[in-house]
């Protein structure tokens, strides 16, 4: 299935990328995606992850479908 | 009605949008960025944004807002891209015909932006670059 990640604020910066597509088997969690973006790009610290599938905020053990579009940011501080 | 964007806004401009006469009660707040954080001069800020989530999200806040303190008009502006010191990031007006609702109103809609609306500040410090909230 193909899932579209967009990073956000120190991720973005990390990967230098916005967005990208990734093609994963079904059964895939966003942890799995997690693990492979995190070693995909060498990047450690994951523990401030904020996460939303499809603009839903969502926690990292969620099952991704075909066509989810993933967020990967920091918590917010706006206001 | 809410919108997010770069560009900077006039408050008065913005007042004459949800200009309302049954409403007696009007609270406006304004957030700007500050010249110190923690003691540290701030030379700037940089703001990324979800926008399409934020947007989703500033919609549901005004609209539980509006239903929990019978608020009649709403308006939230948030900016992203790169501000500086005194320069406005954040507007809420409400509306109301009880002044008492107006106030908790936009405290409720600032404090909620603050938690839930994903916009990243990224602060540029006398002593160094950082990522509110970090990673």
């Amino acid at each position: 299935m193909k899932i579209t990640i967009k990073y956000f604020a120190f991720f973005k910066e990390k990967t230098g990328v916005t967005h990208e597509q990734m093609e994963v088997s079904s059964d895939t969690t966003i942890d799995d995606l997690l693990e492979i973006i995190m070693k995909k790009y060498n990047i450690e610290n994951k523990e401030n992850v904020v996460l939303s599938v499809n603009q839903e905020y969502v926690k990292s053990d969620v099952k991704l479908h075909d066509g989810d579009e993933l967020a990967i940011m920091i918590p917010p501080s706006g206001g | 009605m809410i919108k997010i964007k770069k560009e900077d806004f006039s408050i008065d401009e913005e007042l004459k949008k949800i200009k309302n006469d049954k409403c007696g009660a009007s609270v406006i707040f304004l957030g700007t960025v500050k010249s110190e954080m923690n003691d540290k001069k701030v030379i700037k800020l940089e703001l990324d944004a979800y926008v399409e989530m934020a947007e989703k999200k500033l919609l549901e806040i005004e609209a539980d807002a509006k239903n929990i303190y019978s608020i009649v008009e709403c308006l939230i502006i948030h900016r992203y891209g790169e501000l500086c010191v005194g320069d406005s990031i954040v507007l809420i007006i409400v509306k109301s015909i009880d002044r008492t609702k107006s106030f908790e109103a936009a405290k409720y809609i600032l404090e909620r932006i603050k938690e839930e609306v994903p916009i990243f500040k990224k602060e540029y410090a006398e002593d160094g670059i950082f990522w509110h909230g970090g990673a």
